[in-house]
């Protein structure tokens, strides 16, 4: 399993920390916050909300339908026929993975010029409060350190209540994003072209002999409903109209119909009941998640198998973890790995949270009060923040 | 995305590790990012204060969508935790599991769970009616395995000796109790485990005869 812990560390993960505090460049942390889905932590892909008003990516909230009807934020019951595109936020977050990286250099060069020029304050933080954003990134040495604690306030309240996600452990150039798919870095310019062509070289992990050879057939289009249907699926996939898939209560059905169900969908139709079910199950999901986003964000439905395929490999991965007795023993033997991951993290780390005691001494007992947003839990929150 | 799990669990633990200021922190167990090692202090004013408190955290494959598996490795006695396997009740790792929930804002639930048992819905039944009967020895008791298993304040005195552990405060029971049916001839360890199972404290004892515990001890 060595190769797990490769790819943690390697694996580029943004976050709302990737943004310097908001005491020091108010409100980006919260924006980029704000446009994140609370169940993957990523940035919105294909957005829907609930009767509630929460949003989550259709897939993070159709995979958690199939486990619980309720809304994972205020627990209000759910249902797949509550789900409604949201569009516009959709439409912010495309805009925002564009302006992102931009945003995020300019937002370190604001801090490394304040740094600079950090002479004694100067008293004009009430004009300061009142000029618009963009007036804000011109002045130049006007602002002071003093200024921004003023400001500080209300984000704080704020982020009070929705800096529970998680940070990133390392810093990275943000041109390069990681493939969905086999996890390379690629230039975001061109990671479309490279999904399309497949990745070059997908991942050959441990899947079992006739499953695998199964998924390979449908790749090179051996089955035999693939070659007359590929051309006319691809098309549909990306129709604006194209349907979404019925839900299936599997347990009224045969296993052969659930067979066929699959065969129609060009997937395989190797292994037992439960594999059946969960690969038809996660389909639909995949499915219907692809038509929540707009059209031309929208995957092919060779690019769906691919991913449909990774989660059954990853789920055949994770039941084999081992089972270790003396915890602490083990824990001593792979302390290196540990301590790789320890140093991955700590570079950032200790440049922001520097930065942030100095400029505001309250952010650090903000950042420790971090709450998720199910309200039990914060109250249980609040009472162990003022230990 | 099926890398969806391993990416939420590394941003889980980048934040734990990044968090200074919070009092839980998570630790690799071994080259799985799904097997981890939670820790945390004891709260304030509770029998608990100052032990530093283990937990297991197993990340099932369905994770975030299921709850996350976790278990003390740190002895605990707690009405809601069972003091042989270190298994836990609490709603958040069942039924109430909810996938905006996290590594860290879970172990922080434990923590407080520290700071309100809740004996109605227990996972070891023998520590809850000790609870019941008696919060002050059951506190008494809870403090001595604070101090033995978790490095609790007082292990100064019992250091390098632990041969030197009361069996009796570790059952929460009274010496006196012990000692009166370990002079009728019997194995004291038994008398400690009999009594243990009949709550033999505070106002249950005068509800028990003799008689009762003698026909166990025979058994
Ligand atoms: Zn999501
Ligand atoms: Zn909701
Ligand atoms: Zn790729």
């Amino acid at each position: 399993m060595n190769g797990a812990i490769d790819s943690l560390l390697t694996l580029e993960v943004q976050d709302p920390t990737d943004f310097p505090p908001s005491s020091e460049t108010p409100g980006l942390r919260e924006l980029d916050d704000a446009l994140r889905c609370s169940i993957c932590g990523e940035l919105y892909s294909a957005p829907v909300s609930l009767s509630c008003g929460h949003t989550f990516c259709s897939l993070c909230l159709r995979d958690n339908l199939s486990h619980k009807q309720e809304c994972p934020t205020c627990r209000q019951a759910a249902s797949e026929s509550q789900i409604r595109k949201n569009i516009m936020m959709e439409d912010a977050v495309k805009a925002w993975n564009c302006a992102r990286p931009l945003v995020l250099r300019w937002s370190k060069e604001e801090v490394s010029r304040k740094s600079r020029s950090s002479t004694p304050p100067r008293s004009s933080s009430a004009i300061f409060a009142h000029r618009s954003p963009k007036k804000k990134r011109k002045i130049s040495h006007e602002d002071s350190d003093s200024d921004v604690v003023e400001l500080v306030g209300s984000q704080l309240q704020k982020s009070r209540m929705n800096s529970n996600k998680p940070a990133s452990a390392t810093m990275q150039s943000k041109d390069l994003v990681d493939c969905p798919l086999c996890q390379k870095k690629v230039p975001m310019k061109s990671i479309n072209q490279h999904i399309d062509a497949q990745c070059r070289s997908p991942t050959s992990s441990t899947s079992k002999g006739k499953q695998k050879s199964d998924w390979q057939k449908v790749f090179n289009g051996e089955s035999s409903t693939s070659n007359r249907s590929k051309g006319k699926e691809k098309a549909r996939a990306e129709l604006e109209d194209a349907e979404p898939l019925p839900k299936v209560s599997y347990s009224v059905l045969s296993e052969k119909r659930i067979r066929e169900m699959l065969r129609d969908h060009n997937l395989p139709t190797t292994g037992d009941k439960e594999t059946l079910i969960f690969r038809h199950s996660r389909w639909v999901n995949l499915y219907n998640a692809n038509l929540d986003g707009s059209p031309e964000l929208r995957k092919s439905l060779e690019r769906l198998r691919q991913e449909l395929k990774k989660i059954e490999n990853s789920r055949s991965n994770g039941t084999k973890s081992q089972i270790v007795s003396d915890v602490n023993a083990y824990q001593k033997a792979n302390k290196t790995a540990f301590e790789t991951l320890v140093e991955a993290a700590r570079p950032k780390n200790t440049s922001n949270k520097t930065r942030s005691t100095s400029v505001a001494p309250n952010s650090s007992e903000t950042e420790k009060s971090s709450s998720p947003p199910v309200v039990e839990v914060v109250e249980v929150l609040t009472v162990s923040a003022g230990e | 995305m099926s890398d969806a799990r391993l990416r939420r669990v590394n941003k889980e633990i980048a934040d734990c590790k990044n968090d200074k200021a919070s009092s839980v922190t998570i630790d690799l167990i071994d080259n799985s990012p799904f097997h981890l090692k939670g820790s945390f202090t004891g709260p304030e004013g509770t029998p608990y204060e100052g032990g530093h408190f283990e937990v297991d955290i197993v990340i099932p494959e369905s994770y975030p969508f299921q709850p996350v598996k976790m278990k003390f490795i740190t002895k605990v006695y707690h009405p809601n935790v069972s003091s042989a396997s270190g298994a836990i009740c609490l709603d958040i790792l069942k039924d109430a599991w909810s996938p905006v929930l996290t590594l860290k804002s879970t172990l922080i639930s434990l923590q407080s769970l520290l700071c309100s048992p809740e004996p109605n819905d227990p996972q070891d039944a023998e520590v809850a009616k000790h609870y019941m009967t008696s919060k002050t020895s059951f506190e008494e008791t809870a403090r001595y395995w604070t101090m033995i298993y978790a490095g609790g304040p007082g292990k100064e005195g019992l250091k390098g000796s632990p041969g030197l552990r009361d069996e009796v405060a570790m059952a929460g029971l009274e010496k006196a109790h012990v000692d009166k049916f370990e002079a009728l001839g019997f194995d004291r360890s038994k008398v400690i485990d009999v009594l243990r199972r009949l709550n033999y404290r505070g106002a249950n004892v005068p509800k028990i005869n003799d008689d009762r515990i003698v026909e166990e001890l025979l058994k």
